[in-house]
């Protein structure tokens, strides 16, 4: 008796546990979809699945298929206010800092600036793209199970 | 006549148990029987609680394991049926639209990684060109 009652809290722990821990984004972001002047995506790894039928099998670069195949989310934060931008900005900073991303490339134009970090954790990487530009600020999260070499063949034409 | 028979008999009874009583006071008590007496009944009460005590027990084991299955339930049903987060809701329904936006995000991704390269690939073709102007120097020079 004792045995049953002690495997089926641990099973019911288990799947509860599991329910919680299945987010796959990055759950700081997740407050910007409620802000006012900010666009907020979100694409989850079930549309993904419905659209890799739907994307081109390779575009020069890429190959999309593979790569929709490997993501879990997508977030996509836009905003042209002033005080959200500071505010994404130093989010960006905040998250980069405490979770140890890792800073792949630095691209600074005339008009804009471009960082692309890094994390591989144990249950999904991350990659990070924040794009600051003159009128806007823009943060890209991928979120899936690829690797640095999934990133490497990206920059191979 | 009943009745008088009945009397007849209780007089007749009367002798006889003070006989049984005085033969009972004759017979010996043997030594200790009353702590062993005492001994057993207690044993024997102890033994009686315990066995009511032991549904009570399961009654516990029941209670505490249905307890923790409600409490573990209805936490997996708060989670389940909370109102979502917008956050993690999908901002497309219509995949068509959801695969233009990951490729074109990707696209940006994978753009902005290559301008990158470009930028490191210039400083090393200069920083090349740079060490063979050193070392043709260095070998005029030698």
């Amino acid at each position: 008796m004792r045995k049953i009652f002690s495997r089926t809290l641990i099973c019911t722990l288990i799947m509860l546990l599991s329910s919680l821990t299945a987010n796959a984004q990055v759950e700081e972001f997740e407050k910007y979809s409620d802000m006012k002047n900010v666009t907020y995506v979100y694409i989850s790894k079930a549309m993904l699945t419905l659209a890799k039928g739907l994307t081109a099998p390779s575009v020069p670069g890429m190959d999309m298929k593979n790569a929709f195949g490997k993501l879990n989310a997508i977030q996509i934060i836009t905003t042209e206010s002033k005080a959200t931008r500071t505010k994404l900005k130093a989010e960006v900073a905040d998250v980069v800092k405490r979770d140890k991303y890792e800073m792949l490339m630095q691209v600074d134009e005339d008009d804009s600036k471009v960082r692309i970090y890094f994390k591989d954790g144990k249950k999904q990487a991350v990659i990070l793209m924040s794009t600051d530009e003159s009128d806007e600020t823009s943060v890209i999260v991928f979120t899936g199970t690829f690797k640095i070499e999934d990133i490497q063949k990206m920059t191979e034409k | 006549m009943e009745k008088i028979d009945i009397n007849n008999q209780d007089i007749n009874i009367l002798p006889l148990e003070g006989e049984l009583k005085g033969a009972l006071e004759r017979i010996p008590v043997p030594e200790g029987l009353e702590e062993r007496l005492t001994a057993k009944i207690d044993e024997w009460d102890a033994a009686s609680r315990t066995v009511a005590l032991r549904p009570k027990h399961n009654a516990r084991k029941y209670i505490a394991f249905a307890a923790s299955f409600i409490l573990v339930c209805g936490i997996g049903l708060y989670f389940a049926l909370a109102p979502t987060n917008k956050g993690t809701i999908d901002t497309y329904d219509d995949p068509q639209l959801a695969c233009l936006e990951a490729q074109n995000a990707l696209q940006l991704l994978a753009t902005n990684l290559n301008k990158g390269m470009a930028q490191y690939e210039a400083v090393n073709a200069k920083s090349r060109q740079a060490e063979e102007i050193l070392n043709k120097q260095l070998t005029k020079l030698n």
